[in-house]
């Protein structure tokens, strides 16, 4: 039960980073990245290559890099070629399933069991505290905690605004003399880069990666966050992201509680499937609701 | 100064329902020019502020600001030496954003990586007290809950907030109540007035147009069809006016028939 509740909590930090990152793409600049699971898998490839190789802390800044690059093709192929927003990460997305596997040395698959990661460098310096078994939560907390921040800051900065306004009104961009796609590259290579952060951290945790890791990502990710978009009314940005982070928690939790009445695993994409369509529909439902009402008030009026 | 030098801009070129929106036009914009520009729907008014500030390139002619050629510039690369307000209240703001970051946006102060601060309010609110619509004290509401009204006078201080080189103003007031209508102009004006700024104005309101400015363009066809000075205009009548307008549009019928014939 402890670890279960243990793993709950850290999935749900490592997927917030994901939430955060389409916090920026999907609500701040208002564009779909379907390349998310992509670019999960290749933060995720990345970093355990780079691991492999001996090098734990470059593992990360490189998967960071990595997600940065694929975020810049998505956004220069919607932007300087013209190709539509969701076609471009779906183009990407397909495009890094088999970069991803001639990252991993024409593998689907990499084991991390006897390397040197930043999980276990921790690991030793809480060697002989209490914190021991913690140190996944731990990991994950800081990296969330830091990327909450850095979004907070910069998203009230005049390029963050910028970014802001890109996804609200273009033409009023273009007219403050700020050029949208710019500020499309910039919003979609920071998102990706935390996207793959997210993905990084998920394979160093669980010691190893395989190509489906990051598949279905984009749908969960999208879960959290519009359950998270419920918990809020005001319009602080600081609100918002920790309502992203707590989306992420509340998808796991609900699907942590499902596993325990024995729902098998398999079933955890349909779950968030579900939950996507439901959050998305349910407002329109409810704006509607009225006007059906009326209608089936005065049909049922002219049959009496 | 503003020198438009031989302008055609063509819609759907190359297919039959090619319009010359722009005909060989060339006009001079002097300093400190406040121009209405009045003409029928389809003259080539709102196309030729849309080549003024980049959102449309005329497939020839030059376009040539302070001694600068800016035909081929892209839009954002010359926003900040031109103020653009549309029809459409809600098209020159944010509607998700707060007034302050909408503010900030147009003000510019700061580097990119500069946050809103202090100061920087102090200075958005002398400038919306201004406007005695009360929307200093709205610094932090959505610009999404203002009425048409407020957005359109936000979006002149926004416009305006950098002086810019010219102020292109697209039928700003047509989609606004009478009364508020009249308020905005009113604030145009004084704006216009206080900064000494060159403005293009498009009208229908031929009184507006015969009021407001020093110089008067009229334009039919692509073409401009009658530029007067101040002196010039300040004899005409809106009758004058109108008669003019209707023999322009008569001798529009008279060609075509002739074509149909």
């Amino acid at each position: 039960m402890i670890s279960l509740i243990n793993t709950t909590i850290e999935l749900a930090l490592i997927g917030s980073l994901t939430v955060l990152g389409l916090y920026l793409s999907y609500f701040t600049l208002n564009v779909c990245d379907l390349s998310t699971d992509g670019c999960f898998t290749l933060g995720a490839s990345t970093a355990a290559v780079i691991a492999l190789s001996g090098h734990p802390y470059l593992a990360i800044i490189g998967a960071m890099l990595a997600g940065m690059s694929s975020g810049l093709i998505v956004s220069l192929l919607q932007t300087y070629l013209g190709i539509n927003s969701l076609l471009s990460g779906i183009i990407v997305n397909t495009a890094l399933y088999s970069v991803n596997i001639a990252i991993m040395g024409n593998s689907s698959l990499l084991n991390l069991n006897k390397t040197r990661t930043i999980y276990t460098i921790v690991k030793e310096l809480f060697m002989d505290t209490p914190l021991k078994s913690f140190v996944p939560i731990i990991i994950a907390l800081v990296f969330t905690l830091m990327v909450l921040l850095f979004l907070n800051y910069f998203l009230k900065t005049r390029i963050g605004l910028a970014i802001k306004a890109t996804g609200d009104n273009p033409i009023m961009v273009e007219a403050s003399s700020i050029n949208p796609n710019i500020t499309t590259i910039i919003g979609l290579c920071i998102s990706n880069s935390f996207t793959a952060l997210s993905g990084a951290l998920l394979a160093l945790s669980q010691k190893s990666v395989n190509i489906d890791i990051g598949s279905g990502m984009v749908t969960i990710a999208l879960a959290s966050l519009l359950i998270g978009s419920i918990l809020y009314r005001k319009n602080n940005t600081l609100v918002r992201l920790i309502c992203a982070v707590l989306g992420s928690f509340i998808f796991r939790s609900i699907y942590a509680i499902a596993l325990r009445f024995n729902m098998p695993a398999y079933l955890l994409k349909l779950v968030s499937a579900v939950i996507v369509a439901l959050t998305i529909s349910v407002p329109y439902i409810k704006k509607q609701l009225p006007m059906f009402k009326r209608r089936m008030a005065i049909a049922r009026g002219n049959r009496a | 100064m503003i020198e438009i030098r031989n302008i055609t801009k063509l819609f759907n070129e190359g297919t039959v329902n090619e319009k010359i929106a722009i005909d060989n036009l060339s006009l001079t914009i002097n300093d400190g020019d406040f121009i209405c520009m009045i003409g029928a729907n389809g003259s080539g008014k709102s196309t030729l502020l849309n080549c003024l500030s980049g959102s449309l390139i005329p497939e020839s002619g030059n376009i040539i600001m302070d001694g600068k050629d800016i035909t081929l510039l892209s839009q954002h690369d010359r926003a900040h030496e031109i103020g653009h307000l549309f029809q459409d209240p809600l098209a020159g703001t944010a509607p998700h954003m707060t007034m302050e970051e909408n503010l900030a946006l147009a003000a510019k102060t700061g580097g990119w990586l500069a946050r809103i601060n202090d100061k920087d309010r102090a200075y958005f609110k002398e400038k919306l007290k201004k406007l005695d619509m009360d929307l200093e004290s709205k610094l932090k509401m959505e610009v999404g809950v203002l009425s048409g009204g407020m957005r359109q006078a936000l979006t002149l201080i926004m416009a305006t907030i950098n002086t810019p080189k010219i102020l292109l103003l697209d039928e700003h007031t047509a989609a606004l109540d009478p009364q508020t209508a009249e308020k905005v102009l009113e604030i145009t004006a004084e704006t216009i007035e206080e900064k000494n700024l060159t403005c293009v104005m498009i009208t229908h309101n031929m009184q507006t147009a015969i009021d407001m400015g020093n110089r008067l363009i009229m334009m039919n066809n692509g073409k401009i069809i009658l530029d007067l000075n101040k002196e010039e205009k300040e004899k005409m009548s809106v009758d004058d006016l109108r008669d003019l307008f209707r023999k322009n549009a008569e001798m529009e019928l008279d060609n075509d028939r002739m074509l149909l014939l």
